[in-house]
């Protein structure tokens, strides 16, 4: 396999071990959030940093499966969208934006999760889209200033 | 005229550091800034919002427009630098 560095070990440990480490730990971080120190800003920075090591390490047409610059700025629309959107959602039923306390979510689960109420949900998804955004605009970013020739 | 320059400016960063000094220490329990709402934040994250970390509580839940705010001003800056820069590239990708 080529790419940037003629080396099977890089390409291999790249490919296999570390971007899903790291992006499973950036998963990890941005889920964690409410309990321990995490979010959405910093896991998805995490998530962004994993995409842009596969970028600098593997051939071009593996890194631009994982998340190519096509998809990259639609995804962060995406992030947007549910951010927005779980904002928008208790507004349907009369109450404020972002009020997570308005979520319609069916009772009958309360027995399953005693500790999730509405508004964990709520900033959990708040958090998810922002770190879905957060990655996308790295990548983005990344792409755009990496390509830029002033010829 | 540039050594007037520097002069002034080093005139103006030492009134803003003689100034600073007067700011309260810093996580003063008796600052202005901790008085008003921070103290109810810290006292009733846990129960209003189910989340043990204060600072994702504050950030998502009692200041979440603000963090939508921050959120559109990265994607700003993504889609901003997708439009700024996509008349050097080549057209290998289109959006």
């Amino acid at each position: 396999m080529s790419g940037p560095f003629e080396s099977n070990i890089l390409q291999f440990l790249t490919r296999v071990f570390l971007v899903p480490v790291i992006l499973l730990f950036g998963i990890y971080v941005v889920v964690h959030g409410e309990a321990s120190p995490g979010g959405g800003f910093q896991g998805g920075a995490i998530m962004g940093a994993a995409v842009i090591l596969a970028r600098l390490s593997l051939d071009r047409e593996q890194s631009h499966r994982l998340l190519s610059t096509r998809w990259a700025i639609r995804v962060a629309s995406i992030g947007a969208l549910i951010t927005f959107g779980i904002g928008l959602v208790p507004m349907f039923s009369g109450a404020n934006f972002l009020d997570y306390g308005a979520l319609p979510i069916p009772q009958q689960y309360d027995q399953f999760l005693p500790h999730f109420t509405e508004r964990s949900i709520g900033i959990f998804v708040f958090e998810l889209g922002i770190a879905i955004t957060v990655m996308a605009v790295m990548v983005t970013i990344f792409d755009y200033l990496a390509e830029y020739r002033n010829d | 005229m540039r050594g007037l320059l520097l002069l002034f400016l080093a005139g103006v960063a030492a009134l803003l550091i003689w100034v600073s000094g007067d700011l309260p220490d810093r996580a003063d329990p008796q600052a202005p800034a901790n008085q008003h709402v921070s103290p109810e934040y810290l006292l009733r994250a846990e129960e209003d919002t189910g989340a043990p970390n204060v600072v994702t509580a504050v950030l998502a839940d009692y200041r979440g427009y603000d963090t939508l705010g921050e959120l559109i001003v990265i994607f700003t800056a993504g889609l901003a630098c997708v439009f700024a820069l996509k008349a050097f590239n080549n057209d290998e990708r289109s959006l």
